[in-house]
């Protein structure tokens, strides 16, 4: 026995691993290569549209300069502020209080209260502003609480962007409020300081990160969101809706571009506070902090189970009404109740043409953006030397957080509907809306796959390597297998966007990639209400059974090929 | 097990010359040069920080040198990428593949190498039964304790039949009872295979207990390298009589060969250093040569003392001593436990202690190692 143990290895084994190296450092130009295609080129010619009239001769800063004068332009733009403004400040403050539900009370039902708060992500932004057109429009069951004032306009906005930025709020406070360290708040008990002291000491202070960062997501989020403003907006102009009009309206694709760029400035401006803020951000909570224990106190408690309970009220019933909207005949005179709105070949001659489209968009993106996402934070995770390759592949991973889905719709006119780019065969194709909605929700995706990835033992390269095993094989047999649940989850997000994303493919669809989505906002502009909320409830109730499947899933695989997890 | 060494004037199988390392404007590796012989094993010993863990990736090729030559089994391999070079290796952490099984881990590397499913199934049964844990084979690395998940990570680092096997603080992560029982099993079973080791340690126990020749390394520098006892005896420099076991220090003035002053006191001393004279020198002696007399004395090698503290533990004690003659600071001694009683080492208790002058080492005095 010990004759086969010993002696050396037979040369043979000893193989082509350089070759394997640098394959791998190819692939990674690959997808250097792919994000200058998709990311850097088409924000270039933007850029360079911004500061050319519509005929291309170049106009110096003419654009920027009739975007001022010009009335209406101006005034969407401090709409749009005014909106973000306050829509941020109700959606933060909601946010905490909800996160401060989750994570710091003994309310019951907490948990349920969590799922419930998350339902505005399975549907389009557009459902909660069609709910509030049943609710508060002129046809309306509770129209009598607007006082007279429409809901088409600022009122409606402000209330669907809340609804619409709730959630991500919720989650960034959440993880925030959830670090804390008990002996803090024994010491302050110590020292004899109320309940309202310490939370204004310790609490406040102590999630000031998650509060900057829940700010800036939110503005951000509301400042550069389509769907809402196009549903209930009416005549009031925010730049989401102008720079639509401008480029559908009055194909004036300069002007387009300037109100892009003006759509760019929160985002690029929250990167930088951001990075201001981390950097001064001390870390309260240490490898030694004692976890909070949370006493119960019923008259909190109580509080904050009416809090809850009206919040999740009001989720359950914007999907309820809308629900209920897309199976009445006539809202509000015939409440009989028919299936014929869902008969969308009825509606228009696209019919459910669309709704396969969405299937097909987000089976297509959520397939090629996983394998691409997780194969690219594998590659900035391992590939040797390259450094330089490698930063800028993590930075141009980074970037699509920042532009807005308008604008990266209408770069991509300007490059890929460009005569003299051979990439132009794309356009007006499947392709290009797979290609869009990657890159537009690349950079979650790709953060969840690095954090999976940083967390595999960094040894096992060293040992792949002394056991003379491409990486390609360590790739297939132990990385991915450890990393399921991530690649599971970046599935998931990949799909639930592609089905309800509007911004950056309502500039590119064509006759014959129409999606949901996008038709729920048309048949809305042509007053068809009630089809478009049968088509929402459809996305929605696609999505939530899509949730179930893979969670099933996912627990399946773990129990029959995850064994390993447990002890 | 009888030590069986290969043949002095061989070739040796793993030669390091002029190796450096910098990062940036530090200098992690500095000129590292060695020969390690076939089926040797060898220590690379020292403090956190001596670049003895770095040594050990760049002959693993898992970081690159700034400078230097390597040659292993007459190639040169200091170009060659990790992967083209013939070791194995095991981890502190022991990296093992969570998501394989004992069996799977082991045989992780044999795959794919034109050997039948059967032979490689047999060879996994065959390690596994080597390293003792046969019985483990299908558990997960989560269901193995430490010791076991160490000793997977031993087979699959052997089951490719590396020419060297190199072992990165391999037991650090576990308690010192598994650590003890652990360090025997792997002594023998690398002179079973007769496999060329590397073990980088910080524990000097380890270092002296399991190999066949140390390399002590402070800041980058081989400082010596040699057998154990040699290393322990006859530490070259003031570092490693430091880092290797137990010592007492004091400055001296060296006066010719034989004879230091410490203090006013002229002492005689069998070392076979030479200095300048006047040269400051330290002189130092392993508290196991202290020899403890009754009553007070003074004269020569020997010095009045009194008892501090007496520490026991178990078969020998500790006894901290003042001798203000030899050394501002207490110096230590190790006695035998019966000795406590017959010499009447009692604290505040006035002896004498005698310094052996073939005992006494002289080092020189070096800016790191001024104790």
């Amino acid at each position: 026995m010990l004759n086969s143990l010993t002696g050396h290895a037979p040369s043979h084994i000893v193989q082509k691993s350089a070759r394997d190296e640098r394959s791998l450092t190819l692939l990674l130009g690959a997808i250097f290569l792919f994000q200058i295609v998709t990311i850097v080129l088409p924000l270039c010619f933007l850029l360079i549209r911004s500061v050319q009239d519509n005929d291309g001769g170049f106009v110096g800063l003419a654009n920027f300069r009739r975007f001022m004068t010009e009335a209406g332009l101006a005034q969407a733009a401090i709409n749009s502020v005014f909106i973000s403004s306050i829509s941020t400040v109700i959606t933060v403050s909601l946010g905490f209080a909800f996160a401060y539900l989750l994570t710091r009370t003994r309310t019951p039902f907490r948990s349920t209260f969590r799922a419930l708060s998350m339902i505005p992500l399975l549907a389009p932004s557009l459902l909660p502003a069609l709910a509030l057109i049943y609710l508060f429009g002129q046809k309306g069951v509770l129209r009598d609480l607007m006082f007279g004032h429409s809901i088409y306009g600022p009122i409606g906005i402000v209330m669907a962007e809340v609804i619409f930025a709730f959630p991500q709020a919720v989650l960034i406070l959440s993880t925030s409020l959830l670090m804390a360290d008990q002996r803090l708040y024994d010491a302050a008990l110590a020292m004899r300081a109320g309940p309202v002291r310490s939370f204004l000491a310790i609490t406040l202070p102590s999630c000031r990160y998650g509060l900057v960062s829940a700010t800036l997501a939110v503005f951000v989020k509301v400042f550069t969101d389509f769907g809402a403003p196009a549903v209930i907006g009416g005549s009031y102009p925010v730049l989401a809706t102008e720079i639509f009009k401008q480029v559908i309206g009055l194909f004036d694709f300069s002007m387009g571009a300037v109100v892009g760029l003006c759509l760019l400035v929160p985002a690029l401006l929250s990167f930088i506070i951001e990075r201001r803020v981390l950097r001064g951000n001390v870390s309260m909570v240490s490898a030694q902090s004692v976890p909070l224990t949370i006493k119960p106190n019923r008259a909190r408690d109580l509080a904050f189970l009416i809090f809850g309970g009206v919040v999740g009220i009001c989720f359950v019933a914007l999907v309820g009404i809308t629900a209920f909207g897309s199976v009445v005949r006539y809202w509000p005179y015939n409440l009989s109740l028919t299936w014929a709105h869902y008969n969308f070949e009825a509606v228009d001659n696209t019919g459910l043409s669309v709704y396969a489209h969405s299937i097909l968009l987000a089976l297509l993106t959520s397939l090629f953006g996983t394998a691409l996402v997780f194969l690219g934070a594998f590659l900035v995770e391992t590939v040797r030397g390259a450094a330089q390759l490698r930063a800028a592949v993590h930075f141009l991973s980074m970037v699509p957080l920042a532009i807005p889905g308008l604008v990266l719709g209408l770069s991509y006119i300007f490059f890929f509907n460009n005569p003299d780019n051979p990439l132009n065969v794309v356009y007006g194709t499947m392709t290009i809306l797979v290609l869009s909605t990657i890159v537009h929700f690349y950079t979650v995706p790709h953060l969840i796959a690095l954090t999976a990835l940083k967390q595999i033992d960094r040894e096992f390269n060293a040992v792949c390597a002394s056991l003379r095993v491409s990486r390609y094989r360590m790739l297939r047999s132990i990385v991915a297998p450890i990393c399921l649940p991530a690649i599971v989850d970046i599935w998931g997000y990949l799909f639930v966007n592609a089905m309800t994303t509007v911004s950056a493919v309502i500039f590119l669809f064509s006759a014959d990639t129409q999606l949901a989505s996008i038709t729920i906002v048309r048949w809305n502009d042509a007053g068809k209400i009630a089809p478009a909320s049968a088509m929402s409830i459809v996305i929605f109730v696609t999505i939530a059974v899509f949730m179930l499947l893979k969670n099933l899933l996912l627990a399946r695989s773990i129990h029959s090929t995850q064994q390993w997890r447990s002890r | 097990m009888s030590r069986l060494k290969p043949p002095d004037g061989e070739a040796p199988y793993l030669t390091l010359a002029g190796v450096s390392k910098n990062y940036g404007a530090i200098r992690v590796l500095d000129e590292v040069s060695f020969s390690i012989r076939k089926g040797e094993f060898v220590c690379f010993l020292g403090p956190s920080g001596c670049g003895k863990t770095t040594l050990l990736r760049v002959i693993a090729g898992l970081e690159s040198q700034s400078a230097g030559d390597i040659q292993q089994d007459g190639r040169e391999i200091a170009r060659l990428p990790a992967s083209e070079r013939d070791f194995g290796i095991v981890f502190q952490s022991y990296a093992l593949f969570p998501n394989l099984t004992a069996t799977e881990n082991v045989g992780f590397g044999l795959k794919g190498r034109g050997l039948s499913r059967t032979d490689i199934a047999r060879r996994c049964a065959e390690l596994l039964e080597l390293v003792g844990i046969a019985e483990h084979a299908a558990k997960y690395p989560s269901q193995l304790s430490g010791g076991q998940q160490q000793r997977v990570a031993i087979a699959r680092a052997i089951a490719m039949q590396p020419g060297l096997l190199l072992l990165d603080e391999p037991l650090s992560a576990l308690d010192a009872r598994v650590r003890a029982r652990l360090r025997e099993e792997m002594r023998d079973l690398q002179r079973k295979l007769g496999i060329t080791t590397i073990m980088v340690t910080h524990d000097q126990d380890e270092a002296l207990s399991m190999a066949d020749r140390v390399i002590v390394m402070n800041r980058g520098r081989v400082e010596q390298f040699d057998t154990p006892s040699t290393i322990y005896r006859d530490p070259s420099t003031a570092f490693v009589a430091h880092f290797v076991g137990d010592i007492n220090t004091t400055q001296a003035v060296f006066q010719d060969r034989g004879q230091v002053q410490v203090g006013d006191r002229l002492i005689a001393c069998r070392s076979d250093r030479s200095y300048l004279a006047s040269t400051t020198v330290l002189v130092s002696i392993r508290p196991e040569e202290v020899v403890l007399r009754p009553r007070a004395a003074s004269g020569g090698n020997v010095f009045s003392a009194t008892v501090e503290t007496v520490e026991f533990s178990g078969i020998l004690s500790r006894i901290r001593l003042s001798v203000p003659d030899f050394s501002q600071r207490p110096i230590h001694a190790c006695v035998l436990g019966n000795q406590i009683e017959a010499l009447n080492i009692r604290e505040g208790e006035e002896l004498s202690v005698a310094l052996p002058a073939e005992k006494l080492m002289l080092f020189s005095v070096e800016g790191d190692a001024a104790c």
